[in-house]
């Protein structure tokens, strides 16, 4: 176990807390103050909020935007000095390259245009300040962690709020700065349990999906990959969150009516078409809840005589691109796919599966990865093997 | 709904005394002591209070009065030495104006709930300014009061004759929300300090941020739903391959709930707990149905195969972190209190024996293909007897007085919803093991 971990950010927050005393009490008073909100600053970043979307984001990014736009530009960087001292050795390098790289930014965006024109020192001058170096500072915190802005817009608001009262807090009365912290604390209790939530839903749907699967009446990890696929695709052809959701989770679940089926070797002739539409439906349905995944299941199933809606076409042609790309004897499903679909909204979104060009190895790869856990079901049903330790598939970003 | 026509007179003169009294005051406020309320403050309140009763919602929305109450508490806050009656009887009057009532031209119902925010936010306005000595907690407790007393003495009467409920109902739904005055009283009158302090671009910068984690935690509440209703899917999916297995679930799951409602467990530990006990059977999916009601012994091979399903069992609720603990639960018998069985994990939830205590004694009290079901007493005799080294002695004895608190019977005589075979089930011993014994076993 290193120093680090076993005495946790507590040694150079000590260290630096000590040194902002030491200052106070030499008369350095206003540099005593500012290795003191620094020291916040760092410690602030290591508390973090769980987004619903997947990932995570430090929030003290909101107290290091206000400090920025307090100070003066070179005192900012040594305030960033600080917090890199804090903060480093807890978290990845990357996580520490954003916020400096992102702290940087703000600091060059506000000298810039403080040498342009006079700001003054009102409340909407801080808020205007705020927007300033909290843009410079998220944008970089955008392209560094490709995070795409649709999903991560309410915490920024969140973190450019909070920084905006944080400073106008503070200029009244240093004493009056922590009530930035109560919408943060707010948003953290809200989209930690949205977060959990969002997984808990996905590990049970991920869980029903294998239930035709376990059975041996569709092929192991099918659903899950369909899902990936179909992720992907509708991301790529603009889907919603909610949207996205929904197809997800219709993908999971698109074969759950073959469950009233028994095994597959007692199954004769084809697969009444009708009859398996209308267990499913009703199967979802029943609980009175999922009317949109059972309405959208519904429509997935079915022959090719007629052209679905376009929720509908993503989960049949990524079921179908699952079915090849399984086969093995197909090099290249994706290509396969056209030749299948001629016509209508399936090939439109054959086509767009194509156009993800160089993401489809990479989506292949996840969701082979992410059915992957289930593998270790049909080995233990096999075997008889005891328990296993399964990965956590992260489709649910 | 219908009202006869002498309720509605009692309502339409109630709402004209209740108007009379808030015109009357407020025309007495403004030539007594005409000092106005700061415009902009005035302006910001009005408007924030119009704002919440429309659309955003900040809070839970089974306390409908608390936002109007809330945003009166922070105007008079606000307000502070200036004009803060006046203010508060206009922000009062903006809390009774809904679209809803509006569209729908109930503009009796209109007029007497202006009327009565307005009386109500004036009383508190007042005491708040009589107890500008105090310390904050009793000076908010007592304005809060002030509100609360005015508010419920107002609208009690008007809910009763309007709809003709009783009067002791009303209040009943109502006492509820009490509690909540004084945390929103103390939140409102927190948020008009800092308007005081630090100005309306500062309160406005801390509800964007609110307003935003309010709707992440209605999304919250949504997918919770969906979660719940989810889980039901399983047992639909389990009804449409097996019915004994289908019942035999629903029993577990109640038998469940009847041991932790014993054991005091709370709403959302009880909610758990159901959904582990309706996926406990969850790998009998993966057996064929002829095997699962298979009358008499199973061959080697069908018992091997019968067997993978605990195995699949603990795989599927593997899945799912907050299942991951009732794993031992889901292989049924093979979860032993004294840690003899499959699994072994000594770190295991009450749950777990929870729900193999309620397997094994739904095991015993149902017909099985291949035995009939044995008397209650039988069943508590077996459980008992193994209580502390199968079953938990603890999860035991919760069951056996839950059951018989009820007066409820089980088994042989009394089963309520027993599966029909084709073949008539042999009565056999107590095994509990919950799917056939293999050919040449004892």
């Amino acid at each position: 176990m290193t120093t680090t971990k076993r005495f946790g950010p507590w040694v150079p927050t000590g260290v630096a807390a000590l040194g902002a005393v030491g200052l106070a009490a030499s008369g350095e008073r206003r540099l005593g103050a500012l290795v003191a909100v620094a020291l916040l600053g760092g410690v602030g970043l290591l508390v973090e909020v769980e987004l619903p979307w997947g990932g995570r984001a430090p929030l003290g990014v909101a107290g290091v935007i206000a400090t920025i736009v307090l100070v003066t530009p070179l005192e900012a960087v040594g305030v960033l000095a600080v917090v890199a001292l804090v903060f480093g050795p807890h978290r990845p390098l990357a996580d520490l390259s954003v916020v400096l790289a992102g702290g940087a930014a703000g600091v060059a965006a506000l000298s810039l245009v403080a040498s342009v024109v006079v700001v003054g020192a009102s409340d909407s001058a801080i808020v205007g300040e705020v927007a300033l170096v909290g843009g410079a500072y998220l944008g970089v915190d955008l392209l560094l962690r490709d995070r795409s802005l649709r999903l991560v817009a309410g915490l920024y608001v969140t973190l450019l709020s909070a920084a905006a009262l944080l400073a106008i807090a503070y200029t009244r009365s240093p004493a009056l700065a922590p009530v930035a912290a109560v919408p943060l604390l707010v948003t953290r209790y809200s989209f930690g349990r949205l977060a959990l939530a969002r997984r808990t839903y996905a590990q049970t749907t991920q869980a029903l999906s294998l239930l035709p699967e376990v059975a041996g009446l569709s092929p192991l990890g099918h659903g899950e990959r369909t899902a990936v696929y179909a992720n992907a695709l509708g991301e790529r052809l603009g889907l919603d969150l909610a949207e996205l959701e929904r197809v997800a989770t219709a993908a999971r679940l698109h074969h759950i009516g073959h469950i009233s089926l028994d095994d597959v070797d007692e199954r004769s002739g084809p697969l009444d078409v009708a009859e398996l539409r209308r267990i499913s439906g009703e199967l979802l349905r029943g609980t009175g809840f999922l009317h949109d995944v059972a309405d959208l299941v519904e429509r997935s199933i079915g022959g090719h005589d007629e052209d679905p809606a376009l929720d509908a076409a993503i989960i049949r042609v990524c079921s179908t691109l699952d079915d090849l790309a399984e086969s093995g004897t197909e090099r290249d499903p994706f290509t396969a796919l056209l030749r299948l679909h001629r016509t209508g909204t399936e090939r439109t979104a054959a086509i767009a599966l194509l156009a993800l060009h160089d993401r489809r190895p990479e989506i292949l790869e996840e969701a082979r990865r992410s059915s992957s856990a289930f593998a270790l079901v049909a080995g233990a049903s096999g075997s008889g093997a005891g328990h296993h330790a399964h990965d956590e598939s992260d489709d649910c970003r | 709904m219908k009202r006869s026509t002498g309720a509605k007179t009692s309502g339409r003169m109630l709402a004209s005394a209740y108007s009379a009294a808030a015109a009357v005051l407020l025309v007495g406020s403004l030539t007594l002591r005409p000092d106005l309320p700061e415009p902009v403050t005035l302006a910001f309140f009005v408007a924030l209070i119009l704002w919440a009763k429309h659309g955003a919602v900040l809070l839970p929305s089974n306390i409908d009065v608390s936002p109007s109450f809330m945003v009166v508490m922070a105007s008079i806050a606000a307000f502070g030495d200036r004009g803060p009656v006046l203010g508060a009887a206009l922000v009062g009057l903006c809390c009774g104006l809904t679209l809803a009532t509006i569209r729908e031209r109930r503009f009796a119902a209109l007029v007497a709930n202006c009327s009565q925010y307005l009386l109500s936010a004036v009383a508190a306005a007042e005491t708040y300014r009589l107890g500008v000595g105090l310390p904050t907690l009793p000076r908010v407790l007592l304005t809060g009061l002030a509100f609360g007393v005015v508010n419920v003495g107002l609208v009690l009467p008007f809910t009763v004759i309007l709809n003709g409920a009783e009067t002791r109902r009303v209040w009943a739904d109502m006492r509820p929300a009490l509690p909540n005055y004084l945390a929103f009283g103390l939140l409102g009158t927190f948020v008009g300090q800092l308007y005081a302090t630090l100005g309306p671009l500062a309160v406005l910068l801390l509800l964007v941020p609110v307003v935003i984690a309010r709707e992440a935690f209605g999304s919250y509440l949504q997918l919770s739903e969906a979660h719940e209703a989810t889980i039901d899917v399983f047992l639909r999916a389990i009804e449409a391959k097996d019915d004994y297995t289908a019942r035999h679930t629903r029993r577990v799951c109640r038998y469940s709930l009847y041991m932790g409602e014993e054991l005091g467990f709370s709403h959302q530990r009880l909610e758990h707990l159901r959904q582990a006990a309706l996926m406990h059977d969850i790998g009998k999916l993966a057996v064929p149905k002829h095997l699962l009601n298979k009358p008499g012994k199973l061959t080697d091979d069908e018992f091997e195969r019968v067997q993978r399903h605990a195995h699949v069992c603990i795989d599927i609720l593997g899945l799912v972190d907050f299942l991951k603990p009732m794993t031992a639960a889901a292989s049924g018998h093979h979860a032993r209190y004294d840690g003899g069985g499959y699994g072994g994990t000594d770190e295991r939830p009450i749950e777990a024996y929870i729900v193999a205590v309620a397997d094994a004694f739904d095991a015993m009290t149902s017909t099985r293909a291949y035995r009939r079901a044995l008397p209650m007493d039988v069943a508590f005799e077996e459980l008992q007897a193994k209580s502390g080294s199968q079953f938990h002695p603890e999860c035991v004895a919760a069951l056996v007085a839950a059951i018989n608190r009820r007066g409820e019977r089980h088994g042989l005589g009394h089963e309520v919803d027993a599966v029909h075979f084709d073949v008539q089930p042999p009565v056999a011993g107590v095994g509990s093991a919950g799917l056939g014994d293999r050919v040449g076993a004892a």
